[in-house]
């Protein structure tokens, strides 16, 4: 049971942050950086 | 259909619905479409030309460049909620360089198992979370540097396999601007294929920023893999079957591949969401 509440406290709390984020506007800045070819990732600098 | 072969045919059918551009591949072009603000539950570059979604470390490390979102609620929001529900379960069946890693161990060569020296390499993992994916990139941003994403850009072989290769096959520009940072991480590329072959994931194991925060959940995750100590008489298959010598479905280390299951001779092993004490 202290197990199973834990659980959901844990998903309760991420989905707050999922939607602080959203609020805060990361999903969009997620988007900007993920559009573009990351020179980093692919090894050009 | 064994466990294995059930495993192989949901990690593919992950890796093409992750990477479902594929048109890309032959252009040379990035998917640039609404579904890119969403984390991908797994190591998937999101400068591959097939990716659908952003890589979930990639974007903690973009983040973090601004002093503003130094920490993304968003994404460990994210990592948070799939960790709770699966623990590791999508290092074992969703990641793609998982996969890429598990196709490399069936080459037949004499692999390495059981070496003391595994125990301490997969605190590496930890490690290059904390200083690579974390603190550098968090910490050049609070100096009031440009931050680099050290993780991606000197370390992540998925990177390279995802995006370098395929871009620079494709995209003739980008293989013109190809220089000493390729050919590093072509060699780290290298290094971890050539290790795949000898041992079980090394990378997920020694390296991976994504396998270490999602272990963090292994004990308290709601999908779990429990024992029913009724039928289980401590034969100790399960731990002989294990590929990353976790000592139980619980550690940190266990990547919810199943083949402890798979393994066990009684079925005592089995997959489940249900809440209950068990032996271990």
């Amino acid at each position: 049971m202290k197990m199973r509440m834990t659980q959901i406290a844990l998903i309760i709390l991420g989905l707050a942050c999922v939607g602080l984020g959203a609020y805060r506007g990361e999903m969009e800045e997620v988007m900007r950086k993920a559009i573009m070819i990351c020179l980093e990732c692919a090894g050009l600098g | 259909m064994d466990n294995g072969r059930k495993r192989k045919l949901v990690q593919a059918a992950a890796a093409l619905l992750m990477n479902g551009n594929l048109p890309g591949f032959f252009q040379g072009r990035i998917y640039q479409g609404g579904l890119k603000k969403f984390c991908a539950p797994g190591l998937n570059c999101y400068s591959c030309p097939g990716a659908l979604g952003a890589c979930p470390i990639g974007s903690l490390q973009a983040l973090a460049a601004n002093p503003r979102t130094l920490v993304s609620f968003y994404v460990c929001g994210f990592l948070l909620i799939t960790g709770v529900l699966t623990g590791r379960f999508l290092c074992g069946f969703l990641c793609p360089f998982g996969l890429a890693q598990d196709l490399l161990y069936k080459i037949p060569l004499k692999k390495w198992r059981r070496k003391r020296v595994f125990r301490w390499l997969a605190w590496g993992k930890y490690i290059a979370l904390a200083v690579f994916v974390a603190g550098v990139p968090a910490g050049l941003a609070l100096a009031g540097e440009i931050s680099v994403p050290v993780f991606c850009k000197y370390i992540c072989p998925a990177g390279t396999l995802g995006a370098g290769i395929p871009l620079a096959m494709a995209n003739e520009s980008i293989r013109g601007a190809l220089g000493w940072l390729f050919a590093w991480k072509l060699a780290v590329l290298a290094l971890v294929i050539l290790l795949s072959m000898k041992l079980f994931r090394p990378f997920c194991r020694f390296l991976c920023p994504l396998g270490a925060l999602l272990s963090l959940f292994n004990r308290v995750s709601l999908l779990r893999i429990k024992t029913d100590g009724a039928r289980c008489d401590s034969c100790g298959k399960c731990r002989n079957a294990c590929r990353v010598e976790a000592p139980h479905p619980d550690h940190r280390e266990c990547v919810r591949c199943g083949a402890c299951a798979a393994g066990c001779p009684k079925r005592a092993m089995r997959w489940s969401i249900k809440q209950d004490r068990q032996k271990q």
